[in-house]
């Protein structure tokens, strides 16, 4: 019939006899066969890397259809590989699957430095990519293609990572280390919970990160009068609770008249003599990683500097992250 | 030969190099078919392969054509270019049993197996029946 390009029932070409194509096919080169003849067993480097190239492009690249309805496949779409996995196409689900929860984890470790936001970036494009890969399936046209890719990228932003991430953030916060504090380092990650001080109040023993607002205190520095400005967030342990008596005796803490197994973070640096009444809604916490401060120098208005309101409080470490020499509990 | 010698006033006037038409028709495809087949029995696969070719030129919708070029690729030990070829026929021709034979025989010679395997099984799937498929089935099984 005319107008029929292909047989109806074989799919041969209808048009062969007319169409203007090349009928002699390639040949090898005399240094192909040589190489063959020599090395039968050998194949190129290149040509086994463009075999297993072609071979990922058709698994996991190549077009593929499915008629499972839509909504099926639309709610699926908040596990990246789910979608495809309801569809049969279990190499592509693993693998989607497989690199989100690595880079996810690998976002974890890293979590508080440039690779840990490259590391989740990462996971985020993977889980793109399974959606993109659902839609590209069952859309033929680009503008169509482009419409429902925003909409589903913009409802997986706002939709899934925006609240997931809002439920994340009580538990798991970053805090990086911007100096040298003993026992942490510059470049140091530890995680805390601001969750844990919605449900109880912080307890002495307990490690926090804390905001201590602009104070003047007056002390000494090798032999002469100072004056030290101590501001800013800090990390170190509540020693003491409200309405508990704090006594240092020669570097030894006592609370309400014993002795307590608990110090600051940074053993060496202590006070030596102090005596004060924690006031109510008031914490006992000594700066022991700020460097600059001769804790036995400071007068007993100073040492003011060590009671902490609890509504400064931002949360309990509960983990160090980075370097991962160090990686562990902090208790 | 006079300057107007040329002139076509009387066909086959001074031409005796022009061969008659009847000896014309022998140098179609079919020829060039026999030509290639009785090449290839004689183990002249060279031969065969521009035999096949020329057959081609005359008609490109010849299949055997089509088959008996990947052959010789094949048995000239050109296995890569056998392979690209048979693509290049299954483009026009895709559900040719023999030519999807052919194929299977290039991916066997290069161990890819697997895709050697599934051009075979279409190849047996395809309607018609060739001593050639069942050659390249066992060939594979031998392989594998």
């Amino acid at each position: 019939m005319p107008g029929i390009e292909h047989c109806g029932r074989c799919g041969a070409s209808l048009r062969v006899a007319s169409m203007v194509i090349d009928v002699h096919p390639p040949r090898a080169t005399r240094w192909s066969k040589r190489r063959r003849r020599w090395f039968p067993s050998l194949r190129l480097p290149g040509t086994r890397l463009l075999d297993a190239w072609q071979n990922v492009k058709t698994t996991l690249l190549g077009n593929w259809e499915t008629d499972a309805p839509q909504s099926a496949l639309f709610w699926r779409m908040i596990v990246p590989g789910w979608p495809q996995l309801f569809c049969k196409q279990i190499i592509r689900a693993r693998l989607l699957f497989g690199v989100y929860v690595f880079l996810m984890l690998l976002g974890f470790i890293f979590l508080g430095t440039i690779g840990g936001s490259l590391f989740l970036g990462l996971a985020f494009s993977c889980h793109a990519s399974s959606v993109l890969d659902v839609i590209f399936c069952g859309t033929q046209d680009t503008v169509s293609r482009i419409r429902y890719s925003l909409l589903s990228l913009v409802l997986l932003v706002f939709g899934v990572y925006y609240p997931a991430g809002w439920l994340v953030s009580w538990v798991v916060v970053p805090q990086r280390m911007m100096a040298n504090a003993a026992p942490f380092q510059l470049g140091d990650v530890v995680l805390y919970s601001r969750l844990t001080y919605l449900i109880s109040p912080p307890e002495p023993g307990d490690v926090v990160v804390y905001n201590i607002q602009r104070q003047r205190v007056q002390g000494a520095l090798r032999g002469g009068n100072a004056i030290f400005v101590i501001e800013g967030r800090r990390i170190d342990r509540v020693l003491a609770g409200p309405g508990q008596e704090v006594v240092w005796e020669n570097g030894e803490l006592t609370v309400d008249g014993r002795i307590s197994a608990w110090l600051p973070l940074n053993q060496s640096r202590r006070p030596t003599h102090h005596r004060v009444r924690i006031p109510a809604n008031t914490y006992f916490i000594v700066p022991s990683t700020e460097a600059m401060v001769a804790w036995n120098s400071l007068s007993s208005r100073g040492m003011n500097v060590c009671l902490v309101s609890s509504r400064s409080i931002f949360g309990r470490v509960y983990l160090q992250t980075q370097p991962l020499s160090r990686f562990g509990w902090i208790d | 030969m006079t300057r107007f010698g040329k002139l076509e006033f009387e066909p086959d006037r001074h031409s005796p190099e022009k061969v008659p038409d009847r000896e014309n028709t022998a140098f179609d495809s079919s020829h060039w078919l026999q030509q290639a087949d009785s090449h290839r029995r004689c183990g002249h696969y060279e031969n065969a392969l521009r035999m096949y070719s020329r057959a081609l030129e005359e008609d490109k919708s010849i299949v055997e054509g089509w088959v008996g070029q990947v052959q010789m690729l094949v048995l000239l030990d050109e296995c890569p270019e056998a392979e690209v070829w048979s693509g290049k026929g299954l483009e026009l021709f895709p559900s040719h049993g023999d030519l999807l034979a052919a194929r299977a025989q290039a991916l066997c010679r290069l161990q890819k197996i697997k895709l050697a395997n599934v051009a075979c099984d279409g190849s047996m799937t395809q309607s018609g029946q060739s001593a050639y498929r069942w050659m390249v089935r066992g060939e594979l099984w031998l392989i594998a």
